[in-house]
């Protein structure tokens, strides 16, 4: 154990083990491919409609890396190459055999793995679903076209080989000949341009993987091994698009025949099957013994050791933990910040504590409205919030302080951001009486107005509600009135895409930086979009324009860097905290555990029970 | 004809006098009834004692249950915070006694709203029957058929969750059983003698009910909504629960304890201690509740 | 009989109706665009938005849509949900059965637990098991339902591991959350039962009965139970009704995937055609349950007559 351990800890920059925050920070520089996608919605934690958001719908041209983006390849000849690479780069497809697990020769075969999630969702088919947790059980019974072990390093999937066009509009794969869907149908091109061209149409309802395909124009199949996928416009970030199983090939035939309720039924080609499913309840699947193609940074490429796997859904956290003491289940998702002392605690259990990257929990400034329209007051409300304590309050303690629209662990990151604004009330209040806004009594006023935003957030969510409680109170010390303004989703929607709001929170991890700063910033997004921020400026598109389509890695981190400093010159938004995603499990019974280096997504390829 | 109208006239002063004697000495036999009840003495206590800490709030607070304090976050009860702090280092002491404001509120301005709501429509559809009794009965059968809290939860979607939204949610959730107890009271009532002879010298509606009608509907009205009070504070602790309740930052108990409930492992006092307020408070309440039946309404069945 | 039975199913119909009605302008009322919600918090253009809107078919006029619902409600069909496409009726008749049996499990437990209570109290009127049994009653009314159910699981599953935590198949997973949603009725149950009882006793036709020479414990059996039973079975069709939806929290907590938990969720989302389909479901065995109450009176007391 401690060796795979330790293999991961070089081959993922993380560890997975107790206690310890795990990183991919410095890999993430390394290389960082034309990836950004995965960048889940802010505004909500996993309790929801999470989303991932696609960084761009609109061009980014070029997209992040060098050619010669592979990197972590401690495995051995597993040559990955980035996406984007200018040249056309045809990459040949070689497992990484050398990655094995300690447990080697003492795995045990059989049993089924019980998974406490957090949420409902809506539907099983990934091409179709806004939630992360459907990624996460679609990643067992569907395979991605592409791995992305690390950051910036692709290996084959269902695609041997693939092979970018210089202008990055046009990607051509090559399938494996010997992959079969879960109904014995073999896959083929086919099924890719089928899929993609399903997602596309409006009726299909798809959200994440519509954004994913970009500008999408078509695919051609010139044989059934091959597919080139156009775009109509240069579209780096498709590679990353692909890695995951949001855009997994399903099967036509299969597709046709059930209509929506292939959502209901998924058939795919991973290594478990769909077996069961009661809407908000639980998943089965079984394991797929004809399973060949697993991936290669995994210790064995074949039939899952598991014969089954059971998703339950526990909505409250309480009792999901309740359940894992007890021994119901082997491992859940969302550990309440509240319950990880209790887990450390308990000697059967162990944590897994991951720092998400892309962004952290924040608040963003509604620019166009007084009194966030004025720049000295939105410096104010840097200045006075102090975010240890915070984060004991809202988090025990247990996040890390944000100072960037970058969490730590994101390429890119400056730590230089740390100094720009400390905790300091007394600044706050010399810029607020700058501003014109002078304490009568407790609450400041100019011109006879007093000083009051209006917070907006979701009050279904105990997280935006501690956050709340803790801002309302910490702004008053400074003369400044939070108006609280808990909403429950329906409202709290329309009142945010609508402007209503002075500040609200977001919350948002990916994989790519143009993921955070084109959501938060890019004037595209301004109207009722994701950039609730409702800044535009000419200036900041043109760099983060720049930065998605620059392929030189230093001038891309460069640029990023700028980024991260005219965002907090122009105090556009408070950043709080890092967010961790944290699992927890019963350490004497799962075995080999695999957590994806973006923490989203569990793999249970490898994973056994010890009896 | 004048005297005719005169001596009905004699006899419907007469009548009203023997009644309003009568109704008098219910009312004081009633309370001494209520007196001998050692349950509902103890209960009334118990109440009046929450009642009055809640108006003291401020002055025997210990803390202000507002203002956070980040370093003194999650302590456990000892000397300086009797029943320890919450996550944002907020005295629980202080909080409960704020608190009691705000679920004595959520109790009493609940159940006004349904009785109020309530007996309205229920005097009006027994006194005139016809068509305002039938859209009466529809409209509680319809309310009826919503299963319990669920039209609750669809009022607050439509008002937003906060404690107005609530407290009206919860009134018009429990106003059916008033409107059906006071109508049927009322329609017994309707051809007893007295109000036959208040109509038959020509009162006005308004006045007969008011003067003849209401006063003697008070008793089932009165044990209704002693017993609806606990069972609003109650129902306010469930949308808490649900997040539909009270929002931050005021101190209510059952945000105190649904808050809390995520620290069951931690720390326990978080849940614990508002928890057991919101039992003290019903129990008194309802003890009270129980001994006013006794002595309004010995016949009542709730 | 039959006549009296025609009645009462003419008056249902249109309660359920007027149900759907209100169910359904409420719901209307409701701030926020389920098409805004499907989308959360990805981009979405207004074209987009509008698109999903004509899909869903929220952009016809109001009593287009309602008369639509109704129509094809008629049909059996009750739309599909907003928020997962698939149809109304499957996703209730998942659900049905989960809700039910823990409705009639915390039933079953609230007369057995309310009946022996409030006899208790009554038969040993004014003795401490009189007042032990009531303030075991008052408890169970006045604990917040998700506390206790919170404190039950951390206690029988996590400390001592004797039942799960969540609900699952079999008898086992059903103990817990129905005896927390059990509580409120067994404490009305036997407060009812109990001054029904006390009533019945001081009745003259058991002192006659005791005269006759009947030994007292037939009395008591034969003559107070069953005539006490009648306002117990009253209350045990409201509460039927009640257990229904009181289950929302229950379900939430015991992760146990009901009709209360749906209603709650699909209220969040603005999911109009689950919210109403399971509040018609909810409310036609509500009004059948409580037809079944006053035919079961006949039953128990023949000279109740129907009609």
């Amino acid at each position: 154990m401690a060796q795979l351990d330790d293999l991961m800890a070089t081959r993922l920059g993380r560890r997975v083990s107790r206690r310890t925050v795990l990183r991919g920070g410095a890999l993430a520089g390394a290389s960082i491919a034309a990836f950004g996608l995965l960048a889940a919605c802010g505004g909500d934690d996993d309790d929801e409609p999470t989303a991932t958001t696609a960084p761009a719908a609109t061009a980014t041209t070029g997209g992040g890396a060098e050619a010669t983006a592979t990197t972590g390849g401690s495995g051995g000849e597993a040559t990955a190459t980035s996406g984007s690479s200018p040249e056309p780069t045809a990459t040949t497809a070689a497992p990484a055999p050398t990655a094995t697990t300690a447990a080697g020769g003492d795995v045990e075969m059989g049993g089924e793995l019980i998974y406490a999630l957090g949420n409902r969702f809506d539907t099983l088919d990934p091409t179709i679903t806004t939630f992360s947790d459907v990624i996460r059980i679609a990643h067992h019974i569907f395979d991605p076209l592409v791995w992305q072990p690390t950051p910036g390093e692709f290996i084959p999937g269902l695609a041997t080989v693939w092979e970018v066009a210089e202008t990055a509009d046009q990607y051509t794969f090559t399938l494996r000949d010997d992959v079969t869907f879960h109904d014995g149908s073999p896959l083929t091109a086919d099924a890719i341009k089928f899929t993609y061209d399903r997602i596309i149409d409006p009726d299909t309802k798809s959200q994440v993987a519509f954004s994913a395909l970009g500008p999408y124009s078509g695919t051609e199949v010139p044989d059934p091994q091959t597919a080139i996928v156009s775009f109509s416009r240069p579209y780096a970030p498709f590679l990353n698009s692909v890695s995951s199983t949001i855009l997994a090939p399903l099967p036509p035939a299969v597709v046709e025949e059930l209509g929506f309720d292939f959502g209901i039924q998924p058939v795919g080609t991973g290594p478990f099957m769909f077996d069961s499913y009661q809407t908000d309840t639980q998943v089965r699947l079984v394991k797929n013994p004809n399973y060949t193609w697993g991936p290669g940074f995994l210790n064995h490429q074949g039939p899952a050791y598991l014969d089954a796997i059971t998703w339950r859904i526990i909505p409250e956290g309480a009792t999901r933990l309740a359940a894992l003491q007890s021994g119901e289940i082997h491992m859940m998702q969302n550990v309440p910040t509240q319950d990880v002392a209790t887990v450390e605690n308990d000697s059967k259990l162990e944590i897994i504590n991951a720092v998400l990257p892309g962004s952290g929990w924040s608040m963003m400034n509604n620019v166009t409205r007084a009194p966030n329209d004025d720049l000295n007051v939105r410096k104010a409300l840097q200045y006075g919030v102090d975010k240890e304590g915070l984060i004991q309050v809202v988090w025990q303690g247990l996040y890390k302080v944000s100072t960037s629209p970058l969490t730590s662990v994101t390429f890119a990151f400056d730590p230089s951001t740390a100094d720009i604004y400390t905790y300091d009330p007394e600044m706050a209040g010399q810029l607020l009486d700058e501003a014109g806004w002078t304490l009568n009594g407790n609450v400041r006023e100019k011109d006879g107005q007093p000083l009051v935003m209006g917070l907006y957030y979701r009050s279904d969510n105990p997280d935006f509600v501690a956050l709340a409680t803790y801002l309302q109170a910490q702004y008053a010390e400074i003369g400044i009135q939070i108006e609280l303004n808990g909403l429950a989703q329906a409202g709290y929607f329309d009142a945010v895409r609508a402007g209503e709001h002075n500040l609200q929170f977001w919350w948002g991890p990916a994989t790519d930086p143009d993921g955070v700063f084109r959501v938060f910033f890019h004037s595209s997004n301004a109207d009722g979009g994701t950039n609730r921020n409702r800044y535009k400026s000419a200036e900041m598109d043109a760099l983060i324009d720049e930065a998605a389509g620059t392929t030189d890695v230093e001038r891309r981190r460069e640029l990023y860097v700028e980024l991260q400093h005219k965002a907090l010159e122009e105090a556009i938004m408070v950043f709080f905290s890092e967010p961790s995603e944290m699992y927890a499990y019963q350490k004497d019974t799962v075995m080999d555990p695999y957590v994806t280096w973006a923490a989203t997504v569990p793999l249970f390829h490898n994973t056994w029970l010890k009896s | 004809m004048a005297e005719a109208l005169t001596r009905e006239a004699a006899h419907a002063a007469a009548l009203e006098q023997l009644k309003g004697r009568a109704a008098r000495s219910l009312w004081r036999d009633a309370f001494s009834r209520l007196r001998r009840n050692r349950g509902a003495v103890a209960g009334a206590v118990i109440f009046l004692l929450i009642v009055v800490m809640a108006i003291t709030a401020p002055v025997i607070a210990p803390h202000d249950p507002i203002k956070l304090n980040a370093r003194n976050s999650l302590r456990e009860p000892g000397r300086e915070f009797w029943l320890g702090t919450d996550q944002f280092g907020r005295d629980i002491l202080s909080r409960i006694i704020y608190g009691a404001r705000i679920s004595l509120m959520m109790g009493f301005v609940s159940v006004a709203i349904s009785v109020t709501a309530g007996s309205l429509i229920g005097l009006l559809a027994g006194y005139y029957r016809g068509p305002i009794d039938m859209i009466a009965g529809r409209l509680v059968d319809v309310m009826l058929a919503f299963p319990g809290i669920l039209l609750a939860l669809v009022i607050i979607a439509v008002l937003g969750p906060n404690l107005r939204s609530a407290m009206i949610a919860i009134g018009i959730s429990a106003m059916p059983i008033f409107i059906r107890v006071v109508r049927g009271s009322v329609l017994s009532l309707r051809n007893s003698e007295y109000v036959e002879a208040a109509r038959v010298i020509g009162g006005r509606d308004a006045r007969i009910i008011l003067r003849h009608v209401l006063p003697n509907v008070l008793a089932p009205i009165i044990v209704l909504a002693s017993l609806g009070v606990p069972a609003a504070i109650i129902s306010g602790a469930a949308l808490s629960f649900l997040g539909l309740g009270v929002q931050p930052p005021t101190a209510d108990w059952g945000e105190m304890l649904s808050n809390g409930r995520s620290f069951l492992n931690r720390a326990w006092w978080l849940s614990t201690f508002p928890g057991l307020a919101i039992m003290v408070l019903v129990i008194s309440i309802n003890l009270l509740g129980d001994g006013l039946r006794d002595a309004l309404d010995p016949r009542m069945r709730l | 009989m039959t006549r009296f039975l025609q009645q009462r199913l003419a008056l249902a119909i249109p309660t359920i109706l007027l149900t759907s009605v209100v169910v359904f302008l409420m719901l209307h009322l409701i701030p926020g665009d389920p098409a805004s919600i499907y989308v959360g918090e990805n981009q979405a253009t207004p074209e987009r938005l509008e698109a999903i809107r004509e899909q869903m078919g929220l952009n016809r006029p109001l009593y287009v849509q309602y008369a639509d619902y109704v129509w094809s409600a008629v049909r059996g069909d009750l739309g599909r949900s907003l928020q997962n496409d698939q149809p109304v009726t499957k996703i209730i008749r998942e659900r049905l059965p989960n809700t039910f049996k823990l409705a009639a499990a915390a039933m079953v437990i609230a007369v057995i637990l309310g009946v022996a209570l409030g006899l208790l109290a009554a038969l040993k009127h004014n003795t401490w098991l009189d007042t032990l049994s009531m303030s075991v009653a008052l408890l169970g009314v006045s604990m917040p339902i998700f506390w206790l159910a919170l404190l039950l699981i951390l206690f029988f599953s996590v400390r001592l591991q004797w039942l799960p935590a969540t609900s699952q198949p079999g008898l086992k997973g059903l103990i817990l959350p129905a005896v927390s949603l059990a509580m409120l009725s067994a404490a009305t149950l036997a407060r009812l039962v109990r001054s029904s009882v006390l009533e019945v006793l001081r009745q003259d036709y058991l002192t006659t009965a005791r005269a006759k020479g009947l030994p007292g414990r037939t009395v008591i059996l034969r003559h107070a139970v069953r005539n006490a039973l009648i306002p117990v079975i009253t209350v045990i069709g409201l509460q039927f009704g009640s257990l229904l939806s009181g289950a929302v929290i229950t379900e939430t907590i015991f992760a146990r995937p009901g009709l209360g938990k749906l209603v709650v969720d699909s209220i969040q989302n603005k999911d109009f055609p689950t919210v109403q389909g399971a509040i018609l479901i909810l409310a036609t065995i509500y009004i059948v349950m409580n037809l079944l109450v006053v035919l079961s009176y006949a039953l128990i007391d023949p000279r109740i007559r129907l009609g």
